[in-house]
């Protein structure tokens, strides 16, 4: 025993267990429980405000949190305005995603969502595009926020405001600015260990 | 001032003698104040330069044995340096080209502001927390209120940027930030060929150097005035062309 102690490696080896712990427990978890998976979904990967910001969170949260994995879908193939950390699929793989939480980033990642299994779809909504949208009808926009397999996060209190008042939904309590991944997946996650 | 930026306000003015003091005083007491401000008359002929003059107290001079206004004029406002000048009916591009000259060296955020609108007091302080927290950031949009004559103030809530977005339409407006360091990758300031719309150009061209960040909060307040037909085909004309340059400095086909 005291022999194993004098090991440099062990010693070494102990404080990484004890920061992984740590960094773990921030989000709600053991380092003995599964690892966790998490989807993204993305119109697509190429330069935007949105894109930047949450591709960047995302890679972070790869090099920090390794009880995490994340998996990205995009509706278009097109090359990522960053190198990326994670595997990014194609929105068809959808279909094979089971039981584990998907966080969408638009109206149309969302309605393409409700087609997988996933059994909670978090909304981010990044950006109020509805406004954008008066010709496309009230039907075609309201399950991406009215479904009850959908939760809408918002990024800034004015657009909670504008959202509950627009679709009569309840937004989840805590706002996410600038995509953090970290702040999602610490959201998504600890909604998904209350309700096991 | 806690942070370590030098701000600059530049303002193209032409026939706004009504709005001029209201937006420049908006970026002079704000929360957090420009360092300095520049304005450049694009040869006004409803008195916008006299109200100039008045305001950072002017006086007539006498050169070459005319006595009139000066051409140009450093004054202080709220504490400010504003600088003031005129110049032969041109475009606010080139205006504002010559604004930025002029005050060049030391200055690390550039701001423009339409002589029409107003900056919301947190406006600058806004804009520089995302500036000092998000390095890629080149440039700052934001949200804005709506002014309109009946009274109504409408909140106009705007998409954050995306180049294809960008690409299809131009949902800001004049009153925006950008670093400094951004000009000399640009090789250029505003395009001074286009009369309308040169500002959608620059922010075109900013984003493909560089980040565009949106705040989702009216950091600054618009006074809605009736639009002619003629106008407003104009704009769309101009924004044509700027999708038609875009187009073709990215080596795509015409959109």
């Amino acid at each position: 025993m005291s022999k194993k102690k004098n090991n440099p490696k062990h010693a070494e080896a102990v404080r990484r267990k004890s920061d992984a712990t740590i960094e773990m427990a921030k989000l709600g978890l053991k380092l003995e429980d599964d690892i966790a998976l998490v989807g993204f979904v993305f119109s697509h990967l190429s330069f935007s405000h949105l894109n930047y910001l949450g591709l960047t969170s995302i890679n972070k949260l790869c090099k920090t949190y390794a009880g995490i994995d994340i998996c990205l879908f995009s509706q278009h193939i097109i090359q990522p305005c960053l190198p990326l950390l994670c595997p990014v699929f194609g929105i068809s793989d959808l279909m094979r995603w089971h039981h584990h939480p998907l966080i969408t980033t638009s109206i149309g990642t969302t309605i393409e969502a409700l087609s997988s299994n996933a059994p909670i779809i978090y909304h981010y909504a990044f950006d109020p595009e509805f406004i954008d949208k008066p010709d496309l009808e009230p039907s075609v926009l309201a399950p991406a926020f009215c479904h009850p397999r959908v939760r809408v996060i918002v990024r800034h209190e004015s657009h909670r405001k504008l959202i509950e008042e627009e679709f009569d939904i309840q937004t989840c309590s805590v706002v996410v600015p600038d995509c953090d991944a970290e702040a999602l997946v610490k959201l998504v996650l600890k909604e998904k260990k209350d309700g096991d | 001032m806690n942070d370590k930026e030098n701000v600059t306000i530049v303002i193209a003015t032409h026939n706004n003698s009504k709005t001029i003091k209201r937006a420049l005083e908006s970026v002079t007491k704000g929360v957090r104040p420009a360092n300095q401000v520049v304005i450049g008359d694009n040869d006004s002929t409803d008195g916008t330069y006299e109200v100039l003059c008045d305001i950072l107290n002017a006086e007539q001079v006498t050169i070459d044995g005319k006595t009139g206004l000066p051409p140009q004029f450093d004054g202080i406002l709220d504490n400010i340096p504003v600088k003031i000048f005129r110049k032969r009916l041109s475009t606010i591009g080139d205006t504002i080209n010559t604004a930025i000259r002029m005050k060049w060296q030391g200055v690390t955020i550039f701001g423009f502001i339409d002589p029409t609108s107003r900056y919301a007091p947190d406006k600058i302080s806004q804009a520089i927390r995302v500036f000092e927290t998000q390095p890629p950031v080149a440039c700052i949009v934001s949200d804005c209120d709506n002014y309109h004559p009946d009274g109504r103030v409408e909140r106009i809530f705007r998409c954050s940027f995306d180049m294809q977005r960008l690409l299809a339409k131009f949902p800001y407006d004049r009153n925006f930030l950008v670093r400094s360091q951004i000009f000399p990758k640009l090789k250029s300031g505003f395009n001074s060929q286009i009369p309308i719309r040169d500002d959608y150009d620059f922010i075109l061209r900013i984003s493909e150097i560089g980040l565009i960040y949106h705040i989702p909060e009216p950091l600054h307040h618009n006074f809605i005035t009736e639009v002619s037909e003629a106008l407003r085909q104009s704009t769309e004309q101009c924004e044509n062309v700027v999708r038609q340059m875009t187009a073709q400095r990215r080596g795509q086909p015409n959109v």
